[in-house]
């Protein structure tokens, strides 16, 4: 080995060979494919497919020289390397992975644009996506080798740099129409940036001085302070719900607003007619649905930022049974996502009555009676509240079971289906013949999906009584709720409709997709679960 | 081996035959035991015996693949609110909220406990020097240990369950959970179940004690009983002998001199009667201590199982 760079470079290649030798192969042969392909063939779909894996190589590499893969993201230690800081070696020599990936990435970009998106027809910009890619190694970097004093920060400042990228790229679309030096330049300053506050983030987590701001540790105690004299709470669910806020029920608003204070800035720009005023208020309400599906990965454990999923002793202990830790978890995921919406109507109404917003959704709306679009606005707003809900409460009881397995095992079901409806979509999307094919299996398809929920639906429902974890008359309630909210979501769907499109198929297959859509037995399996976790 | 304690009716605890195992490992096999109202209970065994399976089957963290649990005349899975909330617990790993104050502990937990007494919380927290303002991953392991008591404490529990509470823990925080123990059982009807690697720290304060050794219970009784039972002997035979005698109830023989001593199990009568009979006598008798009796009843096979 010539030198210490070498030997780190030789220990990220040794670390990640398999991975790496891989995104080398798919470079050297991604663009024969492409040229191999008869241009009768068509190649957009063959773009499609190879342009995805490239993004996950560069993903890939950006994990890689972050060492992404190794580190554990919620902890507020540095997650570089600590055998790294013993070395006899400086500070400079131990940032080298940063220009190593910067470099790797710059170079894979250009052979991916011009092997694969290019000979397919798409008109991919040369150079800047590559550098974007860089700036963002170079933020992973700074914010994952920085250790901070509050494990939350990272988070924070991931989800405010993510935010900032975003308006970044808005912006530049919206008032420069993408212009390529501008964007290479503006990312490869955010790089150069990035690398610097990476460098001294090495220095800082070499010499265990993490960042601190001190006036977080001066108004959170004093905040605190005000919150324990409120006096002893009424019952254990309330001291549940209590817990449960403040471990998981801020996060979501919180991270709205980071993300908010990136986009605010955009939203006071004029709009422009490439980008229709109802795409931007969609983009926006998807806000808590997009950020509730990041929080709801932890919100089934205790806590977001432990490791593993196992239910500690202390919690494990309480008097209070699965049924009442559950709906602590269900209450905070509502009053989380009740925050968070209102959060957001405050901040989107101004915009909405804006004269030239207003114009434009009145364009949307003419010809249909006021009470209607009243009616119509109110329920939206009731669903969109009910599906960010859903987003964080669904899912709770993978965490919750307490078994590691049973979330690789739900990762992987689910990454599998999404990748093989992708799939599926695409091929459809260039065989419309086959979508005939595939229309008549769906009276067939839908009953039997709807007999498997029902089916699992009952089981959980069984074995809540069984195991005593429900009294009836919670189950009985429930079961009602949940037949209110179908029956109301239906009348809704079909009050919605044109008259003229109403036929018995097309009832029974709306009335299929909602009860399918709405959870049952995931929310009635999360006190199950809890209990397989905490009586082993 | 002394018989488990099935003959109490009062018994707060009631293990019968539970089986647990861990893959292939059988960490608890077949074990049956009583912890009678009223009275400090020992667990003692080598790491690995069962001490911290048994007392999560006890709290109903663990479910019983053969066997039955009752605590309070209850089963901690089936009824878990029913049995913690009559039971104070305190771990060796004691996984406290860390992003707690002192004082939001005490409020969040208090809420679970109808019994709570917020003046003995007050006195407890006051001699044990806590600051109610004090996060508690900022505390130190003693410190966190007296959080961990104050609300295992404050509402009074019918029964006390400690897991190995004072291990590398310093002498003044063993000392603050034996006063801990004391003072729960000078409440009139209250129990105390607790683990110790310190055996010094057991035969103070404990009326009964059981020892487990590989999943099993080697034996359960009154602590003086077990100690009245245990003799440490030094035989003579007439000529010497190269090795001792197989004779029933000796645990051990070590070479004395010219003489050898046994650690014996059983009735002294007996003993000695079987000592003549193979031509020998008792020349010096003494009773052991719970440290000895633990090293003759598991200390040869613990250590055989650490070397293989």
């Amino acid at each position: 080995m010539r030198g210490a760079p070498q030997a780190m470079l030789w220990q990220i290649w040794r670390r990640h060979r398999w991975g790496l030798s891989a995104d080398l192969a798919y470079l050297a042969t991604a663009p024969a494919v492409v040229a191999l392909i008869p241009l009768e063939f068509g190649k957009k779909p063959v773009a499609d497919v190879l342009g995805l894996v490239g993004v996950a190589v560069l993903t890939h590499l950006v994990g890689v020289f972050s060492y992404g893969f190794d580190a554990d993201l919620v902890k507020k230690e540095s997650v570089y390397p600590v055998r790294g800081f013993v070395l006899p070696v400086s500070n400079w020599t131990l940032t080298w992975p940063a220009i190593a990936g910067a470099a790797a990435i710059i170079a894979a970009w250009p052979l991916i644009a011009l092997g694969v998106w290019r000979p397919c027809g798409y008109a991919t910009p040369l150079w800047w996506p590559g550098v974007a890619v860089t700036a963002l190694l170079g933020v992973s970097q700074a914010l994952g080798w920085t250790p901070f004093a509050h494990h939350w920060l990272r988070l924070v400042l991931a989800v405010f740099t993510g935010g900032a990228f975003a308006a970044m790229g808005a912006i530049a679309v919206a008032l420069f129409d993408a212009d390529e030096r501008l964007l290479v330049g503006a990312f490869a300053t955010v790089w150069t940036f990035s690398f610097v506050a990476a460098y001294f983030g090495v220095g800082r987590a070499r010499r265990g001085e993490p960042v601190a701001w001190r006036w977080l540790d001066r108004v959170g105690p004093r905040f605190a302070r005000n919150r324990a004299a409120l006096g002893a709470f009424r019952s254990p669910l309330r001291a549940q719900l209590w817990l449960e806020m403040r471990r998981h029920g801020w996060m979501t608003p919180i991270f709205l607003v980071t993300v908010l204070a990136c986009v605010i800035p955009m939203l006071l720009l004029p709009n422009s007619p490439a980008v229709p005023a109802w795409r931007i208020l969609a983009i926006v309400a998807g806000m808590p649905l997009l950020l509730a599906g990041v929080v709801a990965t932890g919100f089934g454990k205790a806590d977001p930022f432990q490791r593993g999923v196992l239910l500690p002793q202390f919690m494990a202990t309480r008097p209070v049974s699965c049924g009442h830790f559950v709906a602590a978890k269900m209450l905070a995921a509502a009053l989380s996502v009740l925050v968070s919406c209102g959060i957001l109507l405050a901040v989107m109404l101004p915009w909405f009555f804006r004269p030239d917003n207003l114009r434009s959704f009145s364009a949307l709306w003419q010809g249909v009676s006021t009470s209607k679009v009243v009616a119509v606005a109110t329920l939206v707003i009731v669903y969109w509240i009910a599906l960010s809900w859903r987003q964080l409460a669904a899912g709770m009881w993978v965490a919750l079971s307490g078994r590691e397995w049973v979330g690789v095992v739900s990762a992987f079901g689910f990454g599998s289906a999404l990748i093989c409806a992708t799939f599926a979509g695409l091929w459809l999307s260039y065989h419309p013949d086959s979508r005939e094919r595939l229309a008549a299996f769906t009276p067939w398809c839908l009953p039997a999906m709807l007999i498997a929920k029902i089916a699992a639906g009952s089981c959980c429902a069984r074995q809540l009584l069984l195991r005593r974890l429900m009294s009836p008359y919670t189950v009985g309630l429930f079961l009602a709720v949940w037949c209110a909210v179908v029956a109301s979501s239906c009348g809704f769907i079909v009050w919605l409709t044109p008259r003229d499109l109403w036929t018995r198929a097309s009832i029974a297959q709306v009335i299929c997709g909602v009860v399918l859509m709405i959870p049952f037995a995931r929310l009635a399996g999360a006190p199950l679960a809890l209990s397989f976790n905490r009586h082993r | 081996m002394i018989a488990p304690y099935d003959e109490f009716n009062d018994d707060v605890i009631d293990i019968r035959n539970v089986t647990r195992r861990f893959g292939t490992k059988r960490a608890l096999d077949e074990v049956t035991l009583a912890v009678p109202r009223g009275v400090v209970f020992g667990l003692v065994g080598a790491n690995g015996a069962g001490k911290t399976t048994l007392i999560r089957h006890v709290l109903g963290l663990l479910k019983a693949q053969a066997g039955t649990v009752r605590v309070f005349g209850r089963d901690p899975v089936l009824d878990p609110v029913g049995v913690l909330s009559r039971l104070g617990y305190l771990a060796e790993e004691n996984d406290l909220p860390g992003w707690m104050r002192v004082d939001e502990l005490i409020r969040y937990t208090r809420a679970f406990y109808p019994g709570w007494d917020d003046r003995y919380a007050e006195k407890l927290l006051e001699s044990f020097g806590l600051a109610p303002a004090a996060k508690v991953k900022n505390l130190s392991k003693g410190q966190r240990a007296r959080a961990g008591l104050v609300v295992a404490l404050a509402y009074r529990p019918e029964l006390l369950v400690l897991d190995e509470p004072s291990s590398g823990l310093d002498p003044i925080v063993r000392r603050d959970i034996l006063g801990a123990i004391v003072r729960t059982i000078a409440d009139e009807g209250r129990t105390v179940l607790f683990s110790s690697h310190l055996l010094d720290e057991v035969e103070r304060v404990s009326d009964c004690v059981a020892m487990l050794d590989r999943g099993r219970v080697v034996f359960a009784g009154e602590l003086d009983q077990i100690k009245q039972s245990h003799h440490r002997l030094t035989v003579r035979f007439d000529g010497g002998r190269p090795s001792p005698p197989d004779l029933n109830g000796v645990l051990r023989w070590e070479p004395h001199g010219g003489d050898w001593m046994a650690t014996a199990q059983g009735p002294l009568d007996e003993f000695q009667f079987a000592v003549a009979a193979v031509g020998g006598e008792v020349v010096e008798r003494r009773s052991l201590s719970l440290d000895e009796i633990f090293l003759a009843q598991v200390g040869t096979a613990y250590v055989e199982q650490q070397e293989s």
